[in-house]
């Protein structure tokens, strides 16, 4: 039907206002007829200067007349056809034009209408469009995750290889089905069924969030399991979920390795938890961050109270431990001993550092070693005691100290001892600890002596320590009535039995039976040692008391008999002088016989005196000036030495430590004596008296040339009263015992060294002087 | 022999148990120096009867030196000293202890007890009359006795 006017002006506006170019062309010519001002502004002209144009001349330089006259006839006969134009713009750049044309007749005339469409930004959008997807291919592709790209109603659109090698099937049997595939059964990551709507695809799109990195083990038709993280996001398109984007990481290794950690830390936590220590970490400020560990048990802590409390705090009162951390957290390495309320324990704080050297945490480890100082405490105890046991001078002490020691060894016990009495074959009581004696008193009973066929004296014989863990089991028990039950039984040698007991059974521990045993046999060696000195101390005091007697003797002998002698001497001068010129010659011997022996007594007795006197009068020793001495006693014997014409050769006389008078009387003794005897036939009488140091005696030298000391009398020269004959200058036969007794006095020795005919030489020994002090006369 | 100073002899007091000693003394005496007449008690007890002048002694002589020996009967020489030597009667008269005792303690004590000297008994007779010959010259001649 033919348009109205209204729609023909409206075609026109439509025409006109169309922002495609438009171009009308005769078939016939190829020419344009009408152009719309789109067109115009295509070609850049007025759309009027357009008509009456051939195509070919706004086509492009590739597309000639020929083709256009093609393209124009095919729409005229076959009613439309279709180009496509690459065209240089106005400025340059290149644009693509899509041209429609169409017959059509326009007011009764056949024409053919091209419709061009500027499809460059089509184009591009389309190329772009086209990259995008090749990236996105490339992508998924390449990716290492498994990607499952699911429609809106949860069928998977696309997979990309990982996704079908971690679910272990081909695309073909993924794309299409749905979120779970049929083979496929999911899991949690435990392994336990997972419902439905936990399944990451369905959450996604009923709640339109992203699922990130859940966790779920997916079950293959095959049986085998992948444990994978899943992420869903979904994809909005105008508000709307268009599609959901999975993404699949197999953590199975991952999930292993963790599981093996978490077995090793449940280990390690396993291990510290139990360990006898306590075992802590602190932060950087000394806050608690873990505490562990057996050793919190001992403290009245459970396993991670403290954390979160700074040390500083917790252990405000403790100094020690204050410092300790703080040195710690200043980065030094700290071992210290800390005691907490009656403990005592041994800490190591470590200082820990990241990678940039700075301090992170401070580790440590506190180890309870109450016991072990406890013990090493009585051990050093037990090292000093023992001195005291070794330097315990009687039988009795020993025992005292012994008890002393085993009852510091093991407390609670009782502890006792006994001695052998070997005339009426029994272990009699020697002694127990107080509280022993407390303990008996509290049963009312005494301690009894051990006797011979009882089980105690048979380990007394046996001579072993013995543990008795129950003394109730015993067969024949010496005192079955007291209630005690281990006991060790340690025998000392000899002489007794150490006892050590409890009421508890089992009660010693192999350290205290050790450190017992020890004791015992330091004890025994100790007792050994303490009779030993008693014996000696006894002889001593026998020796002295015997010497003290005689001593006495020696002394009130002699002093009494001076007097009746007195008595004889004097009346006897007496009676020469009054009556002497009455006597004829019988008389006069006589007298002189009498008055003789009365002088001899007195010589004896005044010999005894002196030899008595060594003793009574014995002076202190000092440093004394040998030479001086000699050339002293050299002078007071000048008489002598002169009536003998006698060469004396004094040569080195080293100082000594002696009782200077002493001394004095033996060099006067033995000068005299050897001044008496000196001299031979042809020889001038000659003595010579020498000196000579050693380590810590100096020997003396007094030697004569004359007849010497025949052998037989060499061996009981020094003894009192026995007169060789030889060598007694006063005829006293004291004055050589004199000599020894002082010498021995002195610590030193005397002998005398003679051949028959070549003279005597008589050697002594004397302290020398130890100091450097100057000997003084 | 010479005489004291006024003229009249030399009352001394033996005190000594033994009877050998005794003469002794009388015998070194005779031969003395010194004018004397010896009284001689055999023990403390009656050494000490003679100086107060009691009983039988009551006309006896203030004696002007006192031999004493220590080992008496009865009273020994210490004991004399210490009666004599807190009399105020007494304590004047001089006293020589002669003894035979060379004891450190005895000749320490003697002192102690105020005795004026003390002699040992030597052991010879020259001896002995050496020493009271000595006494004599001494305690009756060079030295000053207290007045009467």
């Amino acid at each position: 039907m033919a348009s109205t006017d209204g729609e023909k002006q409206l075609h026109g506006e439509v025409f006109a206002a169309a922002p495609d170019p438009i171009f009308v062309h005769d078939p016939e010519t190829g020419r344009v007829t009408t152009a719309n001002p789109a067109a115009g502004d295509l070609l850049g002209v007025e759309p009027v200067a357009i008509e009456g144009m051939h195509v070919g001349e706004f086509s492009p330089p590739d597309f000639s007349t020929a083709d256009a006259n093609d393209l124009i006839r095919e729409a005229h006969e076959t009613g439309q056809s279709h180009v496509e134009w690459r065209v240089e713009g106005p400025d340059g750049e290149t644009r693509w034009t899509d041209v429609e044309l169409r017959s059509a007749t326009v007011d009764g005339a056949d024409r053919v209408v091209a419709y061009a469409r500027d499809v460059t930004e089509y184009r591009a959008a389309e190329r772009e469009h086209r990259t995008e997807r090749n990236l996105l291919d490339r992508l998924l592709d390449t990716s290492p995750t498994g990607i499952i790209i699911h429609d809106a109603d949860e069928s998977i659109q696309r997979t990309n290889e990982q996704a079908e090698s971690i679910l272990g099937v081909g695309r073909s049997e993924l794309v299409g089905e749905g979120a779970v595939p049929e083979q496929f059964r999911l899991l949690t990551i435990d392994g336990d069924p997972l419902e439905s709507v936990d399944s990451p695809v369905t959450q996604v799109l009923s709640t339109g969030e992203t699922v990130r990195n859940q966790e779920l083990t997916i079950e293959r038709g095959d049986g085998s399991r992948v444990v994978v993280s899943v992420s869903a996001t979904p994809l909005y398109d105008d508000g709307e979920i268009v599609r959901v984007v999975v993404s699949l990481a197999d953590i199975t290794e991952r999930r292993e390795r963790e599981q093996r950690r978490k077995e090793r830390n449940e280990q390690l936590r396993t291990l510290v938890d139990n360990l006898p220590v306590v075992v802590f970490t602190l932060d950087s400020e000394g806050i608690f961050t873990h505490s562990a560990g057996r050793g919190l048990a001992t403290l009245g802590l459970e396993p991670g109270e403290l954390e979160g409390v700074s040390v500083f705090d917790a252990y405000e009162e403790h100094d020690d431990i204050v410092e300790s951390a703080q040195r710690a957290l200043d980065g030094e390495e700290v071992r210290a001993t800390q005691k907490i309320r009656d403990l005592t324990f041994e800490t190591w704080y470590q200082p820990v550092y990241d990678e940039s050297g700075d301090l992170t945490n401070v580790v440590g480890v506190a180890r309870d070693i109450t016991t072990l100082r406890r013990r090493r405490e009585r051990v050093e105890r037990l090292s000093d005691t023992t001195r005291d046991l070794i330097y315990a001078d009687s039988v009795q002490e020993v025992a005292n100290v012994a008890m002393r020691i085993a009852e510091d060894i093991v407390d609670r016990t009782a502890v006792a001892m006994w001695t052998y009495d070997e005339e009426n074959e029994r272990l009699v009581p020697a002694g127990a600890t107080d509280a022993t004696l407390e303990f008996a008193a509290g049963l009312d009973e005494e301690i009894q002596p051990i006797e011979a066929g009882t089980d105690e004296m048979a380990f007394f014989e046996r001579g072993e320590t013995t543990y008795v863990e129950d003394y109730q089991q015993l067969d024949d028990p010496a005192n079955p009535q007291v209630p005690l039950r281990s006991m060790l039984l340690l025998p000392l040698g000899e002489y007794g039995l150490l006892f050590v007991g409890s009421e508890r059974v089992s009660e010693f521990d192999e350290t205290e039976r050790h450190m017992l045993e020890i004791l015992a046999s330091t004890a025994t060696a100790a007792l050994d040692r303490a009779e030993r000195s008693q014996q000696l101390r006894e002889y001593r005091e026998e020796l002295e008391r015997s010497n003290e007697s005689l001593q006495q003797f020696a002394y009130v002998a002699s002093h009494d008999l001076q007097e009746p002698l007195r008595m004889v001497s004097s009346y006897v001068d007496l009676l020469e002088s009054e009556y002497g010129d009455q006597f004829d010659e019988e008389a006069q011997e006589y007298m002189d016989f009498a008055v003789d022996g009365a002088r001899r007594m007195q010589a004896m007795i005044d010999g005894l005196l002196a030899y008595s006197r060594v003793q009574t009068e014995a002076e202190e020793f000092e440093p004394t000036d040998t030479e001086a001495l000699v050339e002293e006693t050299i002078g007071a014997l000048g008489m002598h030495i002169d009536e003998a014409d006698a060469e004396v050769v004094v040569g080195d006389l080293p100082a000594v430590e002696a009782d200077q008078n002493q001394l004095g009387q033996v060099f006067q003794n033995l000068v005299k004596n050897a001044v008496t005897y000196a001299g031979a036939e042809d020889e001038r009488p000659r003595i010579e008296i020498d000196g000579k140091r050693g380590d810590e005696m100096v020997t003396f030298r007094v030697s004569d040339n004359g007849p010497g000391i025949p052998e037989s009398s060499q061996g009981d020269i020094f003894e009192v009263f026995r007169r060789g004959g030889t060598h007694d200058a006063e005829g006293t036969g004291i004055g050589l015992p004199i000599c020894e007794r002082i010498v021995h006095r002195h610590g030193g020795d005397i002998r005398v060294e003679s051949i028959p005919g070549e003279g005597a030489t008589f050697v002594f020994t004397v302290p020398a002087v130890t100091t450097e002090d100057e000997p003084y006369v | 022999m010479s005489e004291n100073t006024d003229g009249r002899p030399v009352e001394i007091l033996l005190a000594e148990d033994n009877p050998g000693d005794v003469k002794l003394t009388e015998k070194a005496l005779e031969r003395g120096k010194v004018l004397n007449n010896l009284h001689v008690v055999e023990n403390g007890v009656e050494a000490v009867k003679y100086l107060r002048q009691e009983g039988e002694y009551a006309d006896s002589p203030r004696p002007d030196l006192l031999l004493l020996d220590l080992n008496m009967p009865q009273k020994d020489g210490k004991e004399v000293l210490r009666d004599i030597k807190s009399d105020p009667e007494l304590r004047r008269i001089p006293v020589v202890v002669l003894t035979s005792s060379e004891a450190e303690e005895d000749i320490v004590e003697s002192y102690d007890l105020h005795a004026n000297a003390y002699l040992t008994k030597p052991v010879d007779f020259d001896g002995f009359i050496d020493v009271v010959s000595r006494v004599e010259e001494f305690w009756l001649t060079v030295v000053k006795r207290p007045p009467e």
